[in-house]
């Protein structure tokens, strides 16, 4: 609204995409990695492997669902999430792969309307608890979540296996 | 069949029929935790509430039985995800139990290997799951298993109800 306090947030609408929102999904997987890329050990991102994110979230059985955020129709940013469960409480759990907003937009709340909506689904979903990682070198990220409420989960650690790796 | 020791373990997907089995096992793993540090009482209820995550309308997990001689003796919940390094389906672990009698005797390995082979035929190779920091033969035995503890990543925690 013009001349309110808010004028420095975006007018930002965020909807579920759909497949005809692949190409700016897509072309704002590369901006996210383009911006981890410009921290720290930057890694090369294999375009046939972004083309991955289409089979998650529009396949057959999807795994994922893709928000997308716009400002007068323009994309500006995107959350993947899927739901799975929280042993401590036996409830459902909403976890987040990924959060993007696009470097023009952001700190302008964007990220916090992405989890609003992110919680706000959870609560739907009846349960309580959200969970993500963030890259340790991500400072910036991690300040923003904590500022949100969030806290990093100490007491838990957490572990990955990946099966095409240096196991026989 | 797999050999367990000198035994046979059997794995099949559990079913509500395999409730009593599940809920008993969940206290022991609470209990077994609470042996650990800092015992924390459980409201027996949540028990319940494994019903509706696994055989509800809408599951949003799954459960695998370990059984010897037709006895249950440990049991995995896992649901599926994706990882977004890669665009692939994850696994997840949400929970993996033995029974007290029946460790070290290569039924977590048997359950982890089937987790792995569930998440391959969905064409996945990353699994996720939490350890608690003071379990520490927990976390000897992921590592044995060729598991890494992953901490380039912070694991973020956001109860929002909890802050207003």
């Amino acid at each position: 609204m013009p001349g309110s306090s808010m004028s420095e947030k975006a007018d930002v609408s965020v909807r579920r995409a759909t497949e005809a929102d692949l190409p700016a999904i897509k072309q704002m997987i590369h901006e996210f990695a383009d911006y981890l890329n410009a921290i720290d050990e930057p890694e090369a991102l294999d375009p046939a492997l972004v083309s991955g994110i289409e089979k998650l979230a529009f396949g057959p059985t999807p795994l994922c669902t893709i928000d997308i955020a716009e400002v007068t129709g323009a994309p500006v940013g995107y959350m993947v999430y899927f739901i799975g469960i929280d042993m401590d409480g036996f409830a459902p759990a909403l976890y987040i792969a990924d959060l993007f907003v696009r470097a023009a937009w952001r700190d302008r709340g964007v990220g916090r309307i992405f989890m609003e909506r992110a919680a706000s689904i959870t609560r739907e979903r009846g349960g309580k608890t959200l969970f993500w990682t963030v890259w340790n070198k991500n400072p910036k990220a991690l300040a923003f979540y904590r500022h949100l409420g969030a806290q990093p989960w100490d007491e838990e650690i957490l572990m990955r296996w990946e099966l095409n790796g240096d196991r026989p | 069949m797999t050999q367990a020791g000198n035994k046979d373990v059997a794995l099949r997907r559990a079913t509500e029929a395999d409730l009593p089995a599940i809920k008993q096992m969940a206290r022991e793993f609470v209990d077994y935790l609470n042996t650990i540090d800092e015992p924390e009482a459980v409201d027996p209820a949540i028990f319940d509430r494994i019903e509706r995550l696994a055989f509800g309308p809408a599951p949003l997990c799954t459960i695998e039985l370990a059984e010897i001689d037709g006895a249950p003796v440990g049991y995995l919940i896992w649901f599926i995800g994706v990882e977004t390094n890669g665009f692939t389906p994850a696994l997840h672990i949400a929970d993996l139990y033995v029974r007290d009698a029946w460790r070290e005797r290569g039924i977590g390995r048997i359950f982890m290997d089937r987790a792995a082979s569930i998440l391959r035929e969905r064409g996945g190779a990353t699994l996720f799951w939490v350890v608690w920091n003071q379990n520490r033969a927990a976390i000897d035995f992921y590592r044995r298993l060729g598991a890494e503890i992953w901490d380039e990543a912070i694991l973020m925690r956001w109860d929002p109800a909890r802050d207003t």
